[in-house]
């Protein structure tokens, strides 16, 4: 069914949470990896997408169709974790180069974390990036997102996008040769 | 430089999820979202409440002190106007002689009732 005849369905009365379930199976999975990519753990991935799916509830009915439902989706899911994250600063560090630890450390006793040695560093050298590079980073690394999609989604100038994505992929080499010399 | 990149790491997702998550992924953020509506009505509620105690004090206080004496009469009004009646009820055969008036004049009245008496007039 396509987001149109998604939406009509959940401004029917009675038939929300039908049309909800629906926009979940659809969306919920590549929301999860999304949020995933950002907080790293598990548990408050799943939190956070549970965050951005009542927020989507809410929001839902009067969503006009200016923008993709998943570009605006997506956005909604950006903003959650990187409030997490936020939140989880203020909370028990005080600057950001401590939460790039706490996400280390958590990513070293992360159950979930399947990786071998070398993804390993490449997750520890992502999170040596600034939050923006981080996120357009993994957009357009893992997601295979197109500049001109994510420049919907995060209000950025592709030129910008493209810079961004440039000096973060440099910088996670220059992380992985270090790491590789030691 | 990006393609060095990809060659060596693929591009895998090294990352796990339990099993049957995303399938009972419905069902779980079905239920937040009902529990979020729940506590949103509970939470107006608890707002209201206050405000609720106050007016229902009011409308009590209205109630007994506005509208019930407008229906109930005050049993001290019964009580004047029968007097007023018995007041102005003349007694024709009544006809006292000098005697008796000087007698009656001359009786220890209380003077409460000369200030109730100058209330009815």
């Amino acid at each position: 069914m396509d987001d149109e005849a998604i939406i009509r369905m959940f401004r029917v009365n009675g038939r929300e949470e039908q049309a909800f379930r629906l926009l979940v199976a659809k969306y919920g999975e590549k929301l999860y990896w999304h949020i995933r990519k950002i907080v790293l753990n598990h548990e408050d991935s799943d939190d956070v997408l549970q965050n951005t799916f009542v927020k989507i509830w809410r929001g839902l009915r009067e969503f006009r169709n200016e923008a993709k439902l998943f570009t605006w989706m997506y956005r909604v899911a950006t903003n959650e974790a990187l409030n997490f994250l936020n939140e989880k600063r203020k909370k028990v560090y005080g600057n950001s180069e401590q939460i790039s630890i706490f996400l280390e450390n958590q990513l070293e006793s992360d159950f979930y974390f399947n990786g071998d040695m070398i993804q390993r560093e490449l997750q520890k050298a992502i999170l040596q990036l600034s939050e923006r590079q981080r996120l357009i980073f993994n957009m357009k690394y893992y997601d295979n997102m197109k500049y001109e999609e994510m420049a919907e989604i995060l209000h950025v100038a592709v030129g910008t996008l493209k810079a961004t994505y440039h000096a973060a992929v440099k910088k996670i080499e220059t992380c992985l040769k270090i790491a590789d010399t030691l | 430089m990006m393609d060095n990149l990809e060659c060596q790491h693929e591009r895998k997702n090294p990352f796990l999820v339990p099993e049957s998550y995303f399938r009972g992924l419905e069902d779980q953020v079905m239920d937040r979202i009902k529990r979020e509506r729940g506590a949103k009505s509970d939470q107006w509620m608890r707002v209201l409440r206050p405000y609720l105690n106050i007016g229902a004090v009011l409308l009590v206080f209205i109630v007994v002190y506005w509208i019930v004496p407008r229906f109930v009469p005050v049993q001290g009004e019964h009580v004047l106007e029968n007097l007023e009646e018995e007041y102005f009820e003349l007694d024709m055969d009544f006809n006292p002689t000098r005697e008796e008036i000087i007698e009656y004049l001359a009786q220890e009245v209380d003077a409460s009732d000369f200030f109730f008496d100058w209330k009815r007039l």
